[in-house]
């Protein structure tokens, strides 16, 4: 028995509890507890039904006979719960294979002879059906296991017994206050169950109550298995056991990780004073065997749960797409038109197509249009939106505003004495050439930083130079301090190296 | 998913509580206890309104109406979601959400007796029963209200008598709990399954002193020690 596979919680619950959780387990399995249930227990119903009408039995006998019958279809219903209490509910073919063991090997007749009277038949199927032990020692096990927590089967014995006496009941009441007169329908009913012979209404009662006992046994039989599965957890220790599982799982974990820590630590070490090793002809050999074993050895690695073993994933999936080659498939879509001419539906879909194709035509020739016609203008508009900017932090750089020969003009204010124009002069002259020639794209809001940055990120060869020189202005200009001549000359002799002169780049 | 019978509950506090639905048994004995003394009242009303004349079956009939739907209100009400049935089979009704029942709940959970009670003798009220995770009957969903066992009072150790042992290494507080539940729970176990279990706590189960119990004996001897026994 594995107890960390059990699917409900383990713990000290009351014996009412225990029913509950019953109850809920049967819900929880409903779809493979009932379709079992149902498979076996109505072809049964059915061939007793038979029986019954081919020995002409009265009413009442039938309704006996399925009430005694009801533990041998409970075997059913114990090997779905039990199974799936333990973590794997059994498919419905699972379940019909295992018929013959139910039948033959569950001490069947005990059950349906001096055993069927028992109150405690739900605690005491576990131990016929699952643990299989006979004799003195099954009889022990049986009195172990109805201790204490016998009064709770009995009780749920006696519910159960009153919840299939009353369903029918509840079940033609329902009828009989829906059916439009009522009361000449429960005149009828209550006369022909009270004739005790077959008839339509007494059937219906009888169905009724057949399909109570069908709804309510699995419950039943969860509910008891409950109560099994708690009196032996109490007995044994069930959840105690799983609790010194975990606790020594997880020491050893710790420990282990302890452990190869310090393997770790020591390796360390010892590699670190370990003399040279040499690989050896064995060690290859060695290698290669263990080479062609990897693929092998990676497999069944790969297989084990921790890495996601092998899932088959179903999905929907269209028809078409899995019949027959694509060459059929050409053949599967013809063109409508050609096919069935005479279909106004069809033709009108293809007009429907050919309008498409037109408006695709159109969209073409627009986009061409647009390319061929269009741009030219909208770009030259942008060009015009990009112009340099007539003046830079308030300098006028248009190129008719300074002098032809910059550098000449510079010089001679120099020699004049007036420093301050001359610098102004080629810092504009550069401003100029750079947003006219090299397309600097100037601001007129730029300052004069913003001017060096825009500069080098141009990345020009006459970068050193301009910063040099807007350097020597932003002195002159807010510091007024001025430059030595010889250097101001110096600059003045470089400046047309860097910056050609207007006309050139003008005529280019 | 651990199927269990619970529902736990995080107040806004950030305490958690659990609370324990009851299915439709103990419930259903509860409601049968109720019934008969409802039926009880009944009779101790209906002898002295027989000697009143017209005026008494008249204020027989009230109090008939009066029992039959306000018994289950006002005790559920006054006495902290006890009826008298309840309160023997260990039930309480609370608020779904582990608060004291409100008058207007206890109202809509008792008047929607009648949905359960169609078409006779409680069908639909059982059906719910049985499928609702939290056994609640259409009352009791309508209404927001849940029944649940009572918690037993709170218990002391019954852990047996042993000399106090230490652990030999410190055990964290699952392992102290586990140990010590261990240790009350021994009694009703037998000697054999008692080693069987130790066996799986090799560590603190075994030790290297001759004269130090072994095995389950020094399981419970440190119980002893961790619910602060002295030698």
């Amino acid at each position: 028995m594995q107890l960390d596979r059990l699917a409900i919680v383990l713990r000290t619950r009351p014996a009412n509890e225990a029913i509950d959780l019953g109850t809920r387990m049967a819900m929880h399995w409903f779809k493979p507890l009932y379709i079992a249930w149902l498979c076996f227990s109505l072809p049964v119903i059915g061939v007793l039904f038979g029986l019954a009408y081919w020995a002409d039995l009265s009413y009442t006998g039938t309704y006996l006979l399925i009430w005694w019958i009801k533990p041998m279809l409970d075997r059913m219903a114990l090997f779905v719960i039990s199974r799936a209490v333990f973590g794997s509910a059994p498919t419905l073919r699972q379940s019909m294979k295992a018929i013959p063991t139910l039948l033959f090997k569950t001490r069947l007749i005990r059950a349906l002879t001096w055993a069927r009277f028992s109150p405690y038949r739900s605690l005491t199927l576990p131990v016929d059906v699952l643990e299989g032990i006979k004799g003195p020692s099954a009889r022990i096990r049986r009195k172990a296991i109805s201790n204490y927590i016998g009064i709770n089967a009995a009780v749920l014995t006696l519910f159960g017994f009153v919840v299939e006496k009353v369903f029918p009941f509840c079940a033609l009441a329902f009828i009989a206050m829906i059916s439009i007169d009522s009361n000449s329908y429960t005149d009828e009913l209550l006369s022909d169950l009270w004739r005790n012979n077959f008839s339509y209404h007494s059937l219906t009662a009888l169905g009724f109550y057949i399909f109570g006992i069908l709804l309510w046994e699995p419950i039943y039989v969860a509910a008891g298995f409950s109560l099994y599965l708690k009196r032996r957890s109490d007995i044994e220790a069930w959840d105690i056991e799983l609790e010194f599982r975990k606790i020594e799982k997880k020491s050893r974990i710790t420990s282990s990780t302890l452990f190869s820590v310090l393997f770790l630590v020591l390796t360390m070490g010892i590699s670190g004073y370990a003399s040279h090793s040499y690989a050896s002809q064995n060690n290859s050999v060695i290698r290669q065997e263990a080479l062609a074993n990897a693929p092998e050895k990676l497999q069944q690695i790969l297989q084990q749960p921790e890495y996601g073993s092998k899932q088959i994933r179903k999905q929907l999936k269209l028809m078409k797409e899995t019949q027959g080659k694509p060459d059929e498939k050409v053949q599967y879509s013809p063109n409508p038109i050609s096919t069935n001419p005479n279909n106004t539906l069809l033709a009108l879909t293809g007009a429907g197509q050919w309008m498409l194709w037109g408006i695709l035509a159109l969209v073409v020739m627009a986009i061409a249009y647009f390319i061929i016609i269009r741009l030219p203008d909208i770009r030259g508009q942008k060009g015009q939106k990009l112009a340099p900017p007539a003046q830079i932090a308030g300098l006028d750089i248009q190129p008719e505003s300074l002098p032809d020969n910059i550098a000449e003009v510079a010089l001679s204010m120099i020699h004049s004495g007036d420093l301050r124009s001359a610098l102004s002069l080629l810092f504009r002259g550069s401003l100029s050439v750079l947003a006219h020639r090299d397309r600097v794209m100037f601001r007129s809001s730029d300052t004069e930083q913003d001017c060096i940055r825009l500069v080098k990120r141009a990345e020009l060869n006459s970068v050193g130079f301009f910063i040099n020189l807007t350097q020597l202005w932003l002195a002159q200009a807010y510091a007024h301090r001025s430059p030595d001549t010889t250097k101001l000359e110096q600059l003045c002799r470089e400046w047309p190296t860097h910056y050609d002169h207007q006309s050139q780049w003008e005529a280019r | 998913m651990m199927l269990d019978t619970v529902r736990d509950i995080t107040t806004p506090e950030l305490i958690e509580i659990r609370l324990h639905p009851a299915g439709f048994l103990p419930r259903g004995f509860a409601f049968f206890i109720d019934t008969i003394l409802r039926w009880l009242l009944m009779l101790l009303i209906a002898i002295p309104s027989i000697f009143i004349g017209d005026l008494g079956i008249g204020l027989f009939l009230i109090s008939i109406f009066l029992i039959e739907w306000f018994y289950p209100v006002f005790f559920e009400v006054v006495f902290q979601g006890k009826t008298p049935g309840k309160h023997l089979v260990g039930l309480k009704v609370l608020n779904d959400n582990g608060t004291p029942i409100s008058l207007s709940a206890s109202i809509i959970r008792n008047f929607l007796r009648f949905a359960d009670f169609f078409p006779l003798f409680y069908l639909f009220g059982l059906i719910s029963m049985l499928t609702n995770k939290e056994f609640r009957r259409l009352g009791d969903i309508a209404a927001g209200t849940i029944v649940v066992y009572t918690e037993p009072a709170a218990r002391r150790f019954s852990v047996p008598e042993a000399i106090p042992v230490p652990p030999d290494f410190p055990l964290s507080r699952d392992t102290q709990k586990t140990i010590v539940s261990f240790a009350e729970r021994s009694v009703g176990l037998t000697k054999p399954r008692q080693e069987e279990l130790a066996a799986l706590l090799p560590q603190l189960s075994q030790t290297m002193h001759p004269q130090e119990p072994q095995g389950a004996a020094r399981l419970i001897s440190i119980a002893n020690f961790l619910i602060g026994r002295k030698s």
